[in-house]
């Protein structure tokens, strides 16, 4: 957590020094901004509306939800949220996610920087077939390859094991963790690295002590994007992950919408609650790095 | 001195040890190596398998016995697949239109500073890091139709007669799963265009301005086409993420009723997981990377060429 903070700081001083050179006005008559802010007030409510009234949900009695499914709750059951966390099993599947979620970016970071420095230091013959190869892949959704990649994980025996999603999360989020990676290394002043060798450093040396700290913002927006996907996948857990002790937070929700409790809404409604939670919460208090970090990727890749 | 020190000098960096060169020519390995290896075996590898795997009728029981053009031949005449497929085609085209449209208004909406738009970003891109299991429940009880939310709204507004079994009527349950899909990713495409609306050289538009365009002619002579890249990405991204779906699906109707919200990676679900028919379910498969492939090489040419022709 702590590389991402601090590139997100970094990423905060550079936003206040970018001169703000589009506040310019009087290019728009004033009717057009008023349309304009029209539409973003309308565009905000549907966004928000359906999360609110769903919050909204949550805190009712059963039977309130029965006949006001739209009001305001007549008053406010925050027993829901006790009960949805016991029975839904919450503590088990958060700790479960965050296991999958960290191993998967740890593994990413250190395994795709390592392949993005060794592409960009050695010229080999070769180098860019390698390249090539993983960037091809970038396109190609995991959901495509899924029954070779059931068959393969059988024959490691990482089938009903966190193994079995961490290794495809990490080797799906690797195409775009290279680009982003290796852009961010070829802009890194070369004499930086060439001092520090004639100094005696080693190899090892110059990627742990100079390489990696000066890349803080690309390790910042790998981590933020592998940990989101990592986070909210549900396919390959579905598939993967059978045992309830093992699941992780998008399938547990699943599990527990489709069980007994789907004919108590607010019970579920508190639940799926819970579940998002956490994510909504870190998007909330770190939204620049967020939306840098997921789209700028896209955007590169 | 000079006699002391001349073999020194020469020798030492001409001819290393053996050791050493030897390490030195497997130092890339070291470093690309692992990252490789792990790509190889979930990435590379299962792509090459699933052509194989394809010519294959396979169960979840390990046999393996080779059929040849078989499947294709059974997938040529499975209606069902078929359907699935012109579902996804239309999902395709649904959402990538919408989210385009919409992403591109709301990025227009948005670009300039005024206080709250960091807020309105902020809202915009929420529904981006919402799972979708969360998001189909959400949107599973707001088109719920006995205490949905927009039934009891349109209720609640006089409208009773439009109020529909949003998913429980094959004629609304795909367009629905569209608007939710829709609702997710508008954000993220909007994010993607405003980095290309801001940047804009600003002097183009304040030119013609000054010449006496007027705002719709600004936005279609000179912005939509500054923007061409930016659309070709979200067109991408927003293709390849159509032709993919399956947890809206999966969470929200399961491809029910009576099929309406079938899609390709639902079938090559069933097929694998419900009905243990791997070999055909990876001719499905196929098929999809197949499409997928032609369409995002299609999308990026048409781009490309768009771009070059601005240039």
């Amino acid at each position: 957590m702590s590389t991402v903070s601090s590139g997100a700081e970094a990423a905060r001083v550079r936003w206040r020094a970018r001169p703000r050179q589009y506040q310019k006005r009087g290019v728009l008559p004033w009717q057009l901004n008023l349309v304009r802010l029209v539409i973003l007030l309308m565009a905000a409510a549907g966004v928000v509306f359906p999360i609110v009234v769903f919050l909204g949900n949550s805190l009712k009695a059963d039977g309130d939800f029965l006949v006001n499914p739209l009001g305001w709750p007549q008053q406010f059951v925050f027993a829901n949220y006790w009960e949805a966390w016991q029975k839904a099993n919450m503590s088990v599947l958060i700790v479960n996610s965050l296991i999958v979620s960290i191993a998967t970016v740890v593994i990413t970071i250190v395994l795709t920087s390592m392949m993005a420095f060794g592409l960009v230091t050695f010229r080999f013959r070769g180098r860019h077939v390698i390249l090539l190869s993983v960037l091809m892949m970038l396109t190609i959704p995991v959901q495509v390859y899924i029954i070779p990649l059931y068959v393969i994980s059988i024959n490691l025996k990482i089938v009903n094991t966190q193994l079995g999603v961490i290794l495809p999360y990490a080797a799906s989020s690797m195409p775009l963790a290279l680009v982003l990676f290796r852009n961010y290394f070829l802009e890194l002043p070369p004499a930086l690295s060439e001092a520090a060798r004639l100094d005696g450093c080693s190899r090892w040396g110059v990627y742990w002590r100079i390489i990696m700290p000066l890349s803080r913002p690309a390790i910042g927006a790998v981590a933020i994007f592998t940990f989101v996907s990592a986070w909210n996948e549900f396919f390959l857990a579905l598939v993967f992950l059978q045992d309830k002790s093992i699941q992780t937070l998008p399938l547990g929700m699943q599990v527990f919408a489709i069980s007994e409790y789907q004919t108590n809404y607010p019970l579920l409604f508190s639940a799926i609650t819970i579940g998002m939670a956490p994510m909504v919460i870190v998007y909330l208090l770190m939204q620049r790095q967020f939306i840098s970090g997921l789209a700028g990727g896209a955007m590169k890749g | 001195m000079a006699r002391a020190d001349a073999p020194r000098l020469s020798t030492a960096p001409a001819q290393p040890s053996l050791a050493t060169r030897l390490f030195e020519r497997c130092e890339p390995v070291f470093w690309i190596g692992p990252g490789l290896l792990l790509f190889f075996v979930f990435v590379h590898l299962p792509v090459l398998l699933q052509l194989a795997l394809s010519l294959t009728s396979s169960g979840l029981d390990g046999r393996i016995a080779f059929v040849g053009l078989a499947n294709f031949k059974t997938l040529w005449a499975d209606a069902d697949y078929w359907f699935s497929i012109v579902n996804n085609i239309q999902f395709a085209i649904a959402t990538v239109i919408g989210k385009l449209l919409l992403s591109l208004i709301l990025a227009l909406a948005l670009n300039s500073a005024f206080t709250g738009q960091n807020l309105f970003r902020t809202i915009f891109f929420l529904p981006v890091i919402i799972s979708f299991v969360a998001i189909g429940t959400i949107w599973g009880f707001m088109f719920q139709f006995e205490f949905g939310a927009i039934n009891q709204l349109l209720n609640r507004l006089g409208l009773g007669a439009l109020a529909q079994d949003w998913l429980g009527d094959p004629r609304f349950a795909l367009w629905s799963i569209v608007f939710v899909d829709i609702w997710k990713w508008t954000g993220f495409h909007m994010v993607i265009y405003l980095a290309g609306l801001q940047a804009l050289p600003r002097e183009l538009t304040e030119a013609a301005s000054v010449d006496g365009a007027s705002a719709w002619q600004r936005l279609r002579y000179i912005t939509l086409p500054l923007l061409s890249r930016y659309t070709g990405t979200n067109i991408i991204i927003a293709t390849l993420g159509a032709f993919s779906v399956f947890d809206l699906i999966y969470v929200m109707t399961q491809g029910g009723p009576f099929g309406s919200t079938q899609v390709a990676m639902m079938q090559v679900y069933l097929q694998a997981f419900q009905f243990h028919r791997l070999g055909y379910a990876s001719t499905q498969a196929t098929v999809l990377l197949a499409i997928i492939a032609i369409v995002s090489i299609v999308v990026m040419r048409l781009t490309k060429r768009a771009d070059e022709g601005e240039a």
